[in-house]
C-alpha cells in the first residue's frame, strides 16, 4: 500500500507538470480549443484524485501500524485511539505537507468543475496557476518531505513514538484541516488573478468570480483560527485563546488581506477602481499563506505550534519570490488595463470608508507581521534575538482594531458616491448618543479603563447601526410588500432579496459579539493561585470551591490523577458542578500534560487548572481563571461563519432570474 | 507481483486514458462565455457598472442616506455617464 501512495503521489506530481505547462501553452495564443482544455479539465481533477489516493494510502498504514514507515513510527503507537491514528496523518510535517497537496489540488477540482462557464482564454491559465501551487507543494513533499520513506532500522520495530501529548485533542482532528482549507482556499482567488493578468481577460467577471472564492477560503481560515484558539483554551492551560504566538499570526497575517481584499473588491466591481490594489490584496493574501507555511516549517522562529526545524525554508523562500516577481511582471505589462476608471468623488462616500477599513486592515497586518519578525531582525542587526510579547501586539492593534469595528460600524450606512456632513449627521447621531450613554452608564458602574469602555461603546454603536440599517430597509420595502416594518414576512422578504447585504451584516454582528468577549475576557478576568487538601475551601469572585478528593485512572497511553472539586456560589450551598482538573504523564512520550477543568456559563468560565500535587499526595496546587463572557466569543465566531456561509452560497436559480429582471427594468428606464 | 504495483499500473493506465482521451474525442463539452472583441467587452463592463451605480443610489435614497439635492446631482451625473457609455455601444456595433 505504502508502493501505491508513493506511485499516486508521482502520478500527481506529473499531471501538475503537465498542467502547467500545457495550460501556459493552451493559454497563450489562440490554442484554446475545447479538446486541450478538457484535457486539462481532466488532469486537475486527476491530481486531486491521486492525491486523495496517496492520502487514503498513508491513513491505512497507521491504521494498521505500519511501523515499517518513518512516519508512521515516528508519530503514532499501538495504544493511541484510532481517532489520533488518523488525526496523526497531519501531527508531522511530512504527513502535513500531503494534506496541503490535497486540498489545493481539491480546490483547483473544485474550480475545475465550474470551469465550463468561464472565459475559455482564462481557463487555460487558470489551470495552470493552480496546478503550479499544487506542483510546488507536490515538489516538496515528494522529494523533500516524503511521508512514504521507509524507517532505516536492522530490526523491525514492534511500536511506534506516539503523538505529541497536546495533539491527542479532539479538535486536532478538525482544526488543522480547516485552517489548511483555508490557506489552501486562497490559492484560488490568486490563481483567477494571475490568469486574468495572464490572459488579458480584465473584464468585470474574474473580480466576481474570484470574490465568491475568497470568500469560501476566508470561511475556512475563520473557522479554522477560531478552532484553533479553542483548542489552545482547552488544551495550553494558560486561561487564554490567543497569546500572538508567531504561528498563531501567521494564520492571521492572510485573514487580515484577504477581509481587506473582500471589502474591496466591491469598489472595484461598482466603481472600476483600486484594480492594482486588489491584485496587489489577492497576491499579497497568497503570499502571506505561504509565508506562514514558511514560519512554521522553517524554524526560524519559536513556537509550541511550530513543526519541527528543518531545512525546507529556502524552497519557500525561492517560490514566495517567484509569486512577487511573477505577480509584478505581469501588472507593469497590464498596467493599462489596471487603470481605474474613475477616483474617489468624495471622503464622505463608502468607498472612501471601504479604502480606509483596508489601510487599518494592512496597518494591523504590517504591525503583526513587524513583531513576528522581531525577532529574526533583531538578531541579524544586533546579534541577540529579541523578541516582543503580548504587550506589544496589544498596545498596537487593541486602537487599530477600535478603528476598524468603528468604520464597520460607519461603513454600511454611508451613501456610494457621495454623501453630506448634515446627512451623515442624521444617520450616525442617533447610534452615537446612545453609545455615549452606554459609556457614561458603564463608567458609573465602575469600569473606568479607558480601552474597555471605548470598546463597549464602539460596539454598541456598531450593533445601533447594523439595527438602523435594517430598520431603514425594511421601512423602504414596506411601500412594496404594505406589510408593517418588522413583520417577518417582510423581513424574510428583505433578507431574501438581499442576502448578500444581510449575510455580510451577519458577519459584522458576530464580529460585535467577539470584540465584547474578547474586550470582557481581557479586561474583568480574574485570575488566583492557591493550594488545597481534601474538605478546605477557597473563594474567588462569586464562587467558592472545595477539594473533595484526588482519583487515580490508567489509560491505554497514559496515567492520570484528577483533583474533584465542587464549585458554589458564594450565596448557595447547592453544587454547580464538580470539576476535575487533571494531570497526565503519557508513558510512551514520557510527558506531562495538564487537562483543564472547564464550567462554560453565559456569564462567565470557571476555568481551574490542577498545577501539581504536593508529596505527601493530599494538597493540590491549581490555577484558577474567571473569564467573563468568553462563551459569546465562541457565539460570535460561529455567527461570522454562518455569515460567511450564507453570503458565499450561490444565489437560487429564481432569484438570478428576478435579478436579471431588474437589470432589464433598469436598462428600460 | 505485488498488489501494490500491480494497483500501480493499473492507475498509470486510466490516467493516461482519461487524460489524453479528449484530444482524439469530437463530442466534448462547450467551453466558455464568449468573450466580445476589442473594445465592446470594457464597454459592457462600463455600462454593467453604471447600471449597478444607478441601482446603488436609488436604493441609498430610499433607505434616507443621500439628501434630495445629492441624490438629484449623483442621478444627472450617471444618467449621463450611461448614455455615454450606451452611444459608445452603438457606435463599435455593439447592441445597447
Amino acid at each position: 500500500m505504502i508502493e501505491f501512495g508513493q506511485f499516486a503521489l508521482c502520478i500527481a506530481w506529473m499531471l501538475s507538470v503537465g498542467v502547467v505547462i500545457g495550460g501556459a501553452y493552451v493559454g497563450s495564443g489562440a490554442r484554446a480549443l475545447p479538446s486541450r482544455l478538457e484535457s486539462l479539465r481532466r488532469g486537475t481533477l486527476l491530481i486531486a484524485a491521486t492525491l486523495g489516493l496517496a492520502l487514503v494510502a498513508l491513513g491505512y498504514a497507521f491504521v494498521t501500524n505500519d511501523y515499517t514507515v518513518q512516519y508512521v513510527w515516528q508519530y503514532s503507537n499501538r495504544d493511541m485511539p484510532w481517532i489520533y491514528k488518523i488525526t496523526a496523518i497531519w501531527g508531522g510535517m511530512d504527513g502535513s505537507m500531503l494534506l496541503w497537496c490535497f486540498l489545493v489540488a481539491l480546490f483547483a477540482a473544485c474550480v475545475a468543475l465550474r470551469s465550463l462557464v468561464y472565459p475559455r482564454a482564462l481557463v487555460a491559465w487558470l489551470f495552470s496557476f493552480l496546478s503550479s501551487s499544487t506542483l510546488f507543494f507536490t515538489s516538496i513533499t515528494l522529494f523533500l518531505t516524503n511521508p512514504f520513506r521507509y524507517l532505516k532500522s536492522p530490526v523491525a520495530m514492534p511500536d511506534g513514538n506516539g503523538l505529541n501529548p497536546l495533539l491527542q485533542n479532539e479538535y486536532m482532528a478538525i482544526h488543522p484541516p480547516m485552517l489548511y482549507l483555508g490557506f489552501t482556499g486562497l490559492a484560488v482567488p490568486y490563481a483567477f488573478c494571475m490568469a486574468a493578468l495572464a490572459s488579458g481577460q480584465m473584464s468585470n467577471d474574474w473580480i466576481r468570480l474570484t470574490r465568491r472564492w475568497t470568500l469560501i477560503g476566508w470561511t475556512f481560515l475563520t473557522a479554522g483560527i477560531v478552532l484553533g484558539g479553542h483548542w489552545a483554551y482547552l488544551e495550553l492551560g494558560w486561561g487564554g485563546f490567543w497569546a500572538w504566538d508567531p504561528v498563531e499570526n501567521a494564520s492571521f497575517l492572510p485573514w487580515l488581506t484577504a477581509t481587506a481584499f473582500l471589502h474591496s473588491v466591491m469598489v472595484q466591481e461598482r466603481k472600476g477602481m483600486l484594480k492594482i490594489w486588489n491584485v496587489f490584496l489577492i497576491v499579497l493574501t497568497y503570499a502571506l499563506t505561504v509565508f506562514g507555511t514558511f514560519l512554521t516549517r522553517s524554524g526560524i522562529v519559536q513556537s509550541v505550534h511550530a513543526f519541527a526545524s528543518t531545512d525546507i525554508g529556502w524552497t519557500f523562500l525561492v517560490y514566495l519570490s517567484a509569486i512577487v516577481l511573477g505577480a509584478l511582471g505581469l501588472s507593469i505589462y497590464r498596467r493599462a488595463e489596471l487603470k481605474p476608471d474613475r477616483a474617489i468623488e468624495s471622503f464622505f462616500s463608502r468607498e472612501a470608508v471601504f479604502l480606509l477599513n483596508n489601510l487599518v486592515l494592512l496597518s494591523i497586518c504590517f504591525a503583526v507581521l513587524w513583531g513576528v519578525m522581531f525577532p529574526v531582525f533583531s538578531e541579524a542587526v544586533t546579534g541577540v534575538k529579541q523578541t516582543v510579547g503580548i504587550p506589544f501586539f496589544n498596545a498596537v492593534n487593541v486602537p487599530l482594531f477600535l478603528a476598524l469595528i468603528l468604520l464597520m460600524g460607519v461603513g454600511p450606512s454611508i451613501a456610494w458616491k457621495r454623501s453630506s456632513l448634515p446627512q451623515l449627521l442624521r444617520s450616525f447621531a442617533i447610534p452615537f448618543l446612545l453609545a455615549f450613554v452606554v459609556a457614561v452608564a458603564l463608567v458609573f458602574a465602575g469600569i473606568v479603563e479607558f480601552y474597555p469602555v471605548l470598546a463597549y461603546a464602539i460596539s454598541f454603536f456598531g450593533l445601533m447601526t447594523i439595527l438602523g440599517e435594517m430598520n431603514r430597509g425594511l421601512a423602504a420595502q414596506k411601500s412594496i410588500t404594505n406589510a408593517s416594518t418588522w413583520s417577518p414576512s417582510n423581513v424574510a422578504t428583505l433578507w431574501r432579496r438581499q442576502r448578500i447585504k444581510y449575510g455580510a451584516h451577519v458577519i459584522h454582528f458576530g464580529v460585535l459579539l467577539m470584540t465584547v468577549a474578547i474586550t470582557a475576557s481581557m479586561a474583568h478576568k480574574i485570575e488566583r493561585e492557591f493550594t488545597l487538601g481534601p474538605g478546605e475551601r477557597f473563594e474567588i469572585g462569586r464562587f467558592s470551591l472545595e477539594l473533595n478528593e484526588f482519583h487515580e485512572e490508567r489509560q491505554a497511553n497514559y496515567d492520570g490523577i484528577q483533583a474533584h472539586v465542587t464549585l458554589r456560589a458564594l450565596t448557595d450551598e447547592k453544587p454547580l458542578a464538580v470539576l476535575a482538573p487533571e494531570l497526565r504523564f503519557y508513558r510512551k512520550n514520557k510527558e506531562t500534560t495538564t487537562e483543564v477543568a472547564l464550567r462554560m456559563g453565559q456569564r462567565e468560565d470557571v476555568y481551574l487548572v490542577l498545577a501539581g500535587i504536593d508529596e505527601t499526595g493530599t494538597k493540590a496546587s491549581m490555577k484558577i481563571f474567571i473569564n467573563p463572557l468568553q462563551v459569546w466569543l465562541w457565539y460570535g465566531a460561529v455567527i461570522m461563519v454562518l455569515g460567511g456561509v450564507i453570503v458565499a452560497i450561490p444565489a437560487p436559480r429564481g432569484a438570478r432570474v428576478r435579478d436579471s429582471q431588474t437589470t432589464k427594468v433598469a436598462q428600460s428606464v | 507481483m505485488s498488489i501494490g504495483i500491480v494497483a500501480s499500473l493499473v492507475l498509470s493506465l486510466l490516467v493516461v486514458w482519461y487524460v489524453l482521451g479528449p484530444l482524439f474525442e469530437s463530442a466534448l463539452p462547450n467551453y466558455g462565455a464568449a468573450v466580445q472583441p476589442g473594445t465592446l467587452g470594457p464597454l459592457l463592463d462600463s455600462k454593467e457598472r453604471a447600471l449597478r451605480s444607478l441601482k446603488d443610489l436609488e436604493m441609498d435614497f430610499s433607505m434616507g442616506k443621500l439628501s434630495q439635492e445629492d441624490f438629484d446631482q449623483s442621478k444627472r451625473s450617471i444618467s449621463t455617464e450611461v448614455a455615454e457609455i450606451l452611444a459608445e455601444i452603438r457606435k463599435h456595433g455593439g447592441e445597447a
